[in-house]
């Protein structure tokens, strides 16, 4: 089935042609509305425009992450949707105390997410311990168990710092740098 | 122990529910020793001994009509012996009179009769108190680690248990990942097995089905936070739930006893996260009665105007989790926006959206600001309408009320044996609500109107907490309408605050139901002890009597009407 001369065409033409005025590294076939461009470069254009997070909110920052998708803040205009399920996942929000009895759980979620997997450390809490760091049951910062990305201060953190942290990663992911998890597996294997 | 002075209990709204105790006690005849007060101006405590122990509290049930066991925990001597207290507190529903029984446990090996059997509400808070203390309860029917991983070594909130400086240290954290902590009951008598796992396998022999154990949580989209409930099914059907917990115990208590009293409140905001103003509220009040300070008029309105919009944030919540157990997302879309515009008043007046660190002994830290009680008032005004939208979404919505309505059941006798309380119990038309029965604050000013239910099922329990958002924006209206002049907080109190010797039990009605907070001084800067009592904790373990019977896609609802908050449940 090929492009006709319908609406639908001429979307495509102009979708190409706006997704290549961003980037010398594509070009737009302006007859069929074919983007043309090394297969990395629109992988980085695709995960630099849609971010899907895991939901895992363990406390108080999962309030903050619930109304990140709420009207006022509404992280759906960036391409940011929620998900249940760590295998449609591509990043895991970590908002909240991490106690030592839901450490393996975490471990355990953030293996079954596909790769390229991103780490998000949300709150005090996630990036050290935070208020509870003292605990005799506190995990003090998720980066003792698995590499992070980006750490998102606050206790809790607004929701427009959380938003700011998404897109921060999302610049990254566009501009095809690596994520913490391969940086960590590549520095481990002695390539980095 | 100090009697109480005077001065201060003319104007303290627990001093004669407290007065009234002390009558009861002695009444109790042999059953009980010497009869004292737990601080100064604080409520009336009985001696027992370990023998007499389920005389006493039985006797104070059935005699007496005090069927709430409000609370159950121990304190530390910190001796050379290893002795501790156990501190029980039993309330009257008719007149709110409130008696603690204190059983001293003089040296190790700590092992104390259990309650359990008689009253299931001691089920879940001896095993929390065996976990925490390491008293052994006999006869309890499953005593096992409460919050703590199984293979935890020791128990925390005693004086002697050594915390590393720093916390837990990364190579144990990283050890802790390589399994879930969990210890069979297999050729270990310390540690129970969950009593229902023995019946998984034999299902109903004309169906040929097989019984199955659903893990639900405690990382599940619709689990309200890191709940984990253990359900038995057969075929689709319910037929037991033991929920578990510990997720997300945060050492609160450990760690207020290693703070000044001021550092403790940030703490209390961390427990009920979703309502914060409720725990710091009731931990101030508990301070106060030890510090015999009094808060100022116009306090005691802002606290009582916070409380109520924090109540509806609350159920702002939980009314959004309600539509998505259901599987309707538009609820969370409006309720959000106006939950927006009470955090944005919460924001201008103490800084925090969430976290408040607000109110103080003798008052709160800052003044409303003008311009916001005036754009408060106008959101107020209108807010009706905004409940009228959230009720035209779920009310009268076909498959919301065919999935809620005959739908976990509560009975009023299941509400007293779990001491079940707020709008749980309210739900099922059990008329109780701290606002009005003990006011505190500014409540004994202003008219509550308890809203009830009738059925004892979800949707009633929807209904009263929807019924209740109205309520609380008329009762937040009225309060800023009625504010006095004059200061926000009390002059003249010390910079550094040392409380006498003694301890203080107050209580407020949070979203969840009666939150209480124990706080216990030595006189110095810093509280020997914590405690706080979590309503959530007690309704939660009321859910296996609801899930009975009930159809697996009916757990999540069901369990939802609880409206658990795991911060202040693990602490």
């Amino acid at each position: 089935m090929g492009l006709s001369d319908s609406a639908d065409t001429r979307l495509s033409q102009e979708g190409a042609a706006t997704v290549a005025a961003d980037d010398p590294a594509m070009a737009a076939d302006d007859r069929s509305g074919v983007l043309v461009a090394p297969l990395q470069t629109i992988m980085n254009w695709a995960r630099g425009h849609s971010m899907w997070p895991m939901t895992f909110g363990t406390a108080c920052c999962a309030i903050e992450m619930m109304t990140v998708g709420s009207p006022r803040y509404d992280t759906d205009r960036f391409g940011i949707f929620f998900r249940n399920s760590p295998r449609q996942a591509d990043c895991m929000i970590v908002a909240g105390t991490i106690s030592l009895k839901m450490a393996p759980r975490m471990k355990l979620l953030y293996e079954q997410m596909a790769e390229p997997k991103y780490v998000i450390a949300m709150g005090a809490c996630a990036i050290s311990g935070g208020p509870f760091m003292h605990g005799y049951n506190v995990v003090n910062g998720v980066d003792q168990i698995m590499p992070v990305d980006i750490y998102i201060p606050g206790c809790p953190p607004r929701p427009e710092a959380l938003i700011n942290g998404l897109l921060t990663l999302m610049k990254r992911n566009a501009a095809g740098e690596l994520s913490a998890a391969q940086r960590y597996r590549l520095e481990t294997e002695g390539h980095l | 122990m100090a009697a109480p002075d005077p001065a201060h209990t003319q104007s303290s709204p627990s001093a004669t529910a407290y007065k009234a105790g002390s009558g009861i006690l002695t009444a109790l005849g042999n059953l009980v020793g010497e009869v004292d007060t737990l601080g100064p101006g604080g409520m009336y405590c009985a001696q027992v001994a370990p023998e007499a122990l389920l005389g006493a509290a039985t006797t104070l049930r059935d005699s007496y009509g005090f069927r709430h066991l409000s609370l159950l925990t121990a304190i530390d001597h910190a001796d050379a012996q290893g002795g501790l207290d156990l501190l029980y507190s039993f309330v009257r529903k008719t007149d709110g009179v409130e008696v603690a029984l204190r059983l001293t446990l003089a040296k190790d090996p700590l092992v104390a009769p259990s309650m359990a059997p008689a009253w299931p509400a001691a089920n879940p808070l001896e095993r929390e108190v065996f976990d925490l203390f390491g008293v052994r309860f006999e006869n309890h029917p499953f005593l096992r680690r409460l919050v703590l991983r199984d293979d935890f070594k020791g128990h925390p909130l005693r004086k002697g248990f050594e915390m590393s400086p720093d916390g837990v240290p990364a190579a144990a954290s990283q050890a802790a990942i390589s399994d879930h902590g969990l210890v069979g009951p297999a050729g270990n008598d310390d540690v129970p097995g969950f009593p229902f796992m023995a019946e998984a396998g034999g299902g109903d022999p004309l169906m040929h089905s097989e019984r199955i154990v659903l893990n639900v949580g405690p990382q599940h989209p619709s689990t309200h936070g890191v709940l984990h409930l253990y359900v038995l099914l057969d075929g689709e059907k319910v037929i037991g739930a033991q929920p578990t917990q510990g997720y997300l115990h945060r050492c609160i208590e450990k760690l207020a006893e290693s703070r000044t009293y001021k550092a403790v409140i940030p703490l209390m905001d961390r427990c009920d996260y979703v309502s914060s103003f409720h725990t710091e509220l009731a931990y101030v009040l508990a301070l106060e009665e030890l510090l015999g300070v009094e808060s100022t008029p116009k306090a005691d309105f802002i606290r009582v105007l916070m409380s109520e919009l924090v109540r509806i944030t609350s159920h702002h919540t939980w009314y959004t989790a309600a539509g998505l157990d259901t599987g309707a997302l538009t609820p969370f879309l409006y309720a959000f926006i106006d939950r927006e515009l009470i955090l944005d008043f919460f924001e201008e007046v103490t800084g925090g959206r969430m976290m408040f660190n607000y109110f103080r002994p003798g008052g709160v830290k800052d003044d409303i600001p003008p311009e916001s009680a005036e754009k408060l008032r106008k959101m107020l005004a209108k807010f009706g309408e905004s409940v009228d939208g959230y009720e035209d979404m779920l009310t009268g919505n076909e498959v919301f009320r065919v999935r809620t309505r005959g739908i976990g059941m509560l009975s009023c006798e299941e509400i007293e044996a779990y001491s079940v309380t707020g709008p749980m119990a309210r739900g099922s038309g059990y008329d109780i609500d701290l606002r009005r029965d003990a006011p505190y604050a500014a409540y004994g000013r202003i008219p509550v109107n308890v809203c009830l239910g009738t059925a004892g099922d979800t949707f009633d329990r929807y209904r009263v907490r929807v019924s209740e958002m109205r309520e609380s924006a008329r009762i937040a209206l009225a309060a800023l309408d009625g504010m006095p002049e004059g200061p926000h907080i009390a002059d003249g109190l010390p910079k550094s605050i040392k409380p006498p010797a003694g301890a203080a039990y107050r209580k407020v009605e949070s979203p969840r139901g009666e939150l209480g907070v124990l706080v216990m001084s030595d006189g110095t800067a810093k509280p020997w002890r914590v405690k706080v009592r979590s309503p959530a904790l007690s309704n939660l373990h009321a859910a296996p009597c609801m899930l009975n019977d009930c159809q697996m896609g009916d757990i999540i609802p069901v369990v939802g009407s609880v409206d658990v908050v795991m911060g202040e449940i693990d602490r």
